[in-house]
């Protein structure tokens, strides 16, 4: 089964400024498996971005499950990004940050929320951030695809995350 | 279409080296008219985003953005030779032309998806390297310098 995070990337009526650590509500992962590809679209360009997927620890802290270093990204038309593999887990939600640069478009309505933190929490898996949903019915302009685990697989394998895999063979997982 | 080696997406993500290549369609391709945008030619006020007719007085520009930006794994040593063989093995012309196909599509969820499938085998392959992060940056400098002029001409 197909995996989809996020909503649709397109012009919307408000905009996200740099150097915020921002959350998605909108349309959770429905499966758990791998992130494989990326689309976002932005005012004018952004620099040092990052997306990721984040689950809820409790209230409104959440932490970076994955995360991938896209760095700029041009504006004008949607922006698409392969070669992923980010590890995702059903009911997670997507996360932007953009360290320099001007907007990512957002709405305030039609969604299911979108929260805030000054600062960068998305580089390292682990990172927590504290959410504020000051827009209870927001969303961004980022939407991910992947492929769902087979046998339901949870993000990981003997423990170890999916996208520590990268660049490894099938048989080398095998002896992990 | 055209592919080029971008530095901002040099990354080292779990221990491998991830470099980014952004592939540019050309004129003839599908993808072109609608990454060939009108730029204004200085960032715009908030008054003009709002205003369409006082946007509509912003000089503007055309630039071209890259259709599809992709990671591709890398060993640490790579050549400017290497990765232009391996770039041109990735977007080879079966490949080129299923990408101009789906990129074009109104359906988010067969494009994205697609382009995931067909992107997926074609990641790379790089070798684990253990560096402190003064390490990494050092080696990510390097790396962006070696690269810089990486730009090839692909599955046409």
């Amino acid at each position: 089964m197909a995996i989809d995070v996020g909503s649709a990337a397109v012009e919307r009526s408000t905009l996200l400024t740099a150097g915020y650590t921002s959350l998605s509500k909108t349309n959770p992962a429905n499966a758990s498996g791998t992130i494989t590809a990326a689309e976002i679209y932005v005012r004018n360009e952004i620099t040092g971005c990052y997306v990721g997927l984040f689950f809820l620890v409790s209230g409104t802290t959440y932490e970076c499950r994955s995360s991938h270093n896209w760095g700029t990204i041009a504006a004008g038309s949607k922006q698409t990004v392969s070669g992923l593999t980010l590890a995702v887990v059903a009911d997670d939600i997507s996360g932007e940050y953009h360290s320099g640069g001007d907007r990512l478009y957002q709405d305030s309505t039609g969604g299911s929320g979108v929260g805030y933190q000054i600062g960068e929490y998305i580089d390292t898996p682990g990172d927590q951030t504290n959410q504020e949903f000051a827009w209870a019915s927001g969303e961004s302009s980022l939407w991910m695809t992947g492929t769902e685990a087979a046998g339901g697989w949870g993000g990981e394998y003997c423990g170890v995350a999916v996208d520590e895999f990268d660049g490894v063979t099938p048989d080398e997982i095998d002896g992990v | 279409m055209r592919a080029k080696f971008n530095p901002t997406g040099t990354h080292i993500q779990n221990g491998i080296l991830k470099v980014r290549v952004d592939l540019y369609p050309e004129p003839h391709n599908k993808t072109y008219a609608m990454h060939y945008v009108d730029k204004p030619v200085r960032p715009l006020t908030e008054a003009e985003w709002g205003n369409d007719a006082l946007r509509a007085l912003v000089p503007t520009y055309k630039e071209l953005n890259p259709c599809l930006c992709h990671f591709i794994n890398v060993n640490a040593d790579i050549t400017t030779l290497q990765l232009a063989y391996l770039v041109q093995h990735i977007f080879d012309s079966d490949t080129q032309q299923r990408l101009d196909d789906v990129l074009v599509s109104d359906n988010r969820e067969y494009r994205l998806g697609e382009v995931g499938r067909i992107m997926a085998a074609k990641c790379g392959a790089g070798t684990k390297v253990s560096l402190t992060s003064v390490q990494e940056k050092e080696l990510i400098t390097r790396l962006n310098k070696r690269l810089a002029s990486v730009e090839v001409s692909v599955g046409d």
